[in-house]
This record gives C-alpha cells, sequence and structure tokens, in this order.
C-alpha cells in the first residue's frame, strides 16, 4: 500500500489536470482561431506557421504567468487565513478547540465523540492546526496551489494545443492545411475530454470525450456567429 | 430575561447529582440561597472551567447558605458522562431538553437550540437579586458569583470591589 505522503502527491499530480485541460483547450481554440484568421488574410503556409508559433509562445507565456501570478495570489490570502488563525489558537486555544468540536458536530459527530476527538487531537499541534484547517477554514493541503507548477503546466499545455493546430502547416498547404488543423482541434478536444475521463475514473469515456468537443466548438461557433453580427467596414 | 425583583419561575427538571439521577424541583431550595447559571452545552471546551470553578468553590457556596444549580439543554445521559469527564460534579446539573426553562428565564438562543451563559443569584424569598449575561465566548467568574452573594448577604450597601470581610454601609 502506497503511504499518505506518496497518495498525497499522487492526487495533488492529477489535480494539475485543471491547469492541463485549461490549457490544451486553449491553445487549442485560440490557435485555430488565429490562423483562420491569418488564413483569410494569406493564404501562405510559412507566413500561418510563423505567426501561429509567435502566438504560440506568446500564449504559452500569458497563460503561464496568468496561472502562476492568480495562483501565487489564491495562496497568500489562504495562508493569511491560515496565519490568523494561528494566532487565535495560540492566543485563545480554548475557542479554536470549540470550533473545531462544533465543526465536527456539524459534520454528523455526536458532540460527546467530537469532544473526545478533539481532546485527542489537540495534544499534536501540527495535527490540530492542519485539521482546524481542513474542518473549520474547508482548507485542505490541495487547496493551497503550487504557483510554480500550475504556471508550468498551463504554459506548458497551451503549447502542446497551439502544436497541435500548427502541425498541419509545416507540411500542407492553403484549404488543406487549414481544414487538416481544424480536424486536428476537433479531434484533440475529444481526445482531452477522454483522458480526463479516464483520470478521473468515469465510465462514460465517449461523453466526456464530447462534452470538452461540443462545449468548447460550441463557444468558437458563438464567438464566430457574433463575428457575423457585427457592422463591416 | 428575568431581572432582579422577578419572581424567579419554578421549575421542575431531571438532572445529576454525584453521580445519581433525580428530579430537581426550584421550590426545594425555598428558603436558601440559589445560584442558577445557565450554559450552552456539555462537552465543550470552554463550559468544563465554569462547571468545574463551581464545583471547586462549592464548599464556600454551601458555606454561605447557598446551592448551585446548573442548567443545559443536554440529556441526562450527556450529564452523567459529562460529569464523569469533569471527575465528578456534586451540585446538580439539569437538564432542559427542549428549553423549556431557558426559555422561561429569556436566556434561551432561539437560533442555537441552547442556553446563553446566564447567571442568577435567587434570594430566600424566591426572588432574583442579581443576574448576569455573559459572551458564549467568555466563562463566567466564579469568584465574583461568590463575592456578589456575600455581598446580597450582608443585606447592606457594598462599594465597588467590596470583598468579604471588608466593612459594608448601613
Amino acid at each position: 500500500m502506497p503511504s499518505t505522503a506518496t497518495k498525497k502527491e499522487r492526487v495533488a499530480r492529477l489535480g494539475r489536470i485543471r491547469e492541463a485541460v485549461f490549457g490544451v483547450q486553449d491553445g487549442l481554440l485560440s490557435t485555430v482561431g488565429f490562423v483562420a484568421g491569418l488564413h483569410g488574410a494569406t493564404a501562405a503556409s510559412g507566413i500561418v506557421l510563423v505567426g501561429g508559433l509567435v502566438e504560440m509562445l506568446a500564449g504559452a507565456m500569458s497563460m503561464g504567468v496568468g496561472a502562476y501570478l492568480s495562483s501565487k495570489a489564491e495562496r497568500a490570502v489562504f495562508e493569511r487565513a491560515i496565519r490568523d488563525e494561528q494566532t487565535r489558537f495560540r492566543e485563545e486555544p480554548y475557542l479554536a478547540h470549540e470550533q473545531l468540536l462544533e465543526a465536527l458536530q456539524a459534520e454528523g459527530m455526536p458532540r460527546e465523540r467530537a469532544y473526545q476527538a478533539v481532546k485527542l487531537i489537540r495534544e499534536h499541534e501540527d495535527a490540530f492546526l492542519r485539521t482546524f484547517r481542513e474542518k473549520v477554514l474547508g482548507l485542505g493541503d490541495l487547496d493551497l496551489g503550487r504557483p510554480v507548477a500550475e504556471g508550468a503546466v498551463m504554459a506548458g499545455s497551451f503549447a502542446v494545443g497551439a502544436a497541435i493546430v500548427l502541425l498541419p502547416y509545416a507540411f500542407l498547404q492553403g484549404t488543406a492545411a487549414l481544414g487538416a488543423a481544424v480536424g486536428l482541434a476537433l479531434l484533440s478536444l475529444f481526445s482531452v475530454g477522454v483522458v480526463k475521463g479516464v483520470f478521473a475514473g468515469e465510465r462514460r469515456l465517449l461523453s466526456s470525450g464530447l462534452e470538452v468537443l461540443l462545449l468548447a466548438s460550441g463557444a468558437a461557433l458563438l464567438g464566430y456567429l457574433f463575428g457575423l453580427l457585427l457592422p463591416r467596414s | 430575561m428575568l431581572v432582579i425583583g422577578d419572581r424567579a419561575i419554578d421549575f421542575s427538571l431531571p438532572g445529576v447529582q454525584g453521580g445519581r439521577t433525580g428530579r430537581f424541583a426550584l421550590r426545594d431550595y425555598r428558603g436558601r440561597w440559589v445560584v442558577l447559571f445557565f450554559y450552552p452545552a456539555d462537552f465543550s471546551f470552554v463550559c468544563p472551567t465554569e462547571v468545574r470553578g463551581f464545583q471547586q468553590r462549592l464548599e464556600a457556596f454551601r458555606a454561605s447558605g447557598c446551592e448551585v444549580l446548573g442548567v443545559s439543554v443536554d440529556s441526562v445521559e450527556s450529564h452523567l458522562a459529562w460529569a464523569r469527564e469533569l471527575g465528578g460534579v456534586d451540585y446538580p446539573l439539569l437538564s432542559d431538553e427542549g428549553g423549556v426553562v431557558s426559555r422561561a428565564y429569556g436566556v434561551l438562543d432561539e437560533a442555537e437550540g441552547r442556553a446563553r451563559r446566564a447567571t442568577f443569584i435567587i434570594g430566600p424569598g424566591g426572588c432574583v437579586e442579581y443576574c448576569v449575561l455573559s459572551h458564549k465566548n467568555v466563562g463566567r467568574s466564579v469568584e465574583e458569583t461568590l463575592r456578589v452573594l456575600k455581598a446580597l448577604q450582608t443585606g447592606r450597601q457594598c462599594p465597588a470591589d467590596w470583598q468579604p470581610g471588608e466593612e459594608a454601609s448601613a
């Protein structure tokens, strides 16, 4: 049986699927939009490829830094809440004990048992604070994001998504390249859903694939239709 | 909430004293002083300091002709286990399940369904002589309750921070 630390690490790694799905999906869609637009302006595959690579790099950096900064901001806010509670615990331990007791009781534990549980766990400050954090503040270890990992996964996933769309432009020309790019993007969106389903242990992988495919392409289609409504200059 | 001068409402509640269960009525203490204190819940990390505090000073209260009664909305079984957990409680812990008595005394927190942290000193005539309501997070001072009881028993005016043994004015 794997140790608790190994299990935690595994779940934390799997949790990065949020950035991976987000990054790949955005990389696919924004790059398809970009190359389709550029394709309208110039049919030269070389130009589309170079422009697409620039967009891929800029997008990956922007998404990666965005994920890093937002995760860091969230972590800072959560850490502040945890620090405040630690201070409170040291200044007024009885109140912290009482709050944990009430939280356990609210989860359905009989009061007497909850009292005994808190009495035991309070003898170990670190264990108490971690339990308090989870039960009273609702903050588990996984809620404290890992900004660097999240930023890196987001940037890498975006680049992978974008690269898939750009790949046909390295071998094909004109409409064939665009058609292949759109086809690959749709296939990849479906695959993202299926892979997500596998990791989440879902039985209906087809539904999982279709969900991502339809939502993502539906959003892109809506954007396109909205564009048609705009007045032309 | 009942205030000074109000007649203390009589009640009869099941409870636990010295590990034994029984029924306790306020009228049984007529002619004696009674400290009636309400507390939110058994098995709490704030309340035990009070329940224990009254236990530790019980002899002083009794020496002053006063009985102590603790009331919460917990069951008799809970009081039994709680008193055991605290190493024994020799004054009655009464079970006001449903909160009828707590409500009658105006100290029931309706949202939580528990009694507030209220203390009443009831005189031998059955009237409220002292009442105080504390925040749920702040334990009461047992010594202060004892000081006020002794001050009331002098029947005279006592200045701020009067202590037993000091002279009271006429």
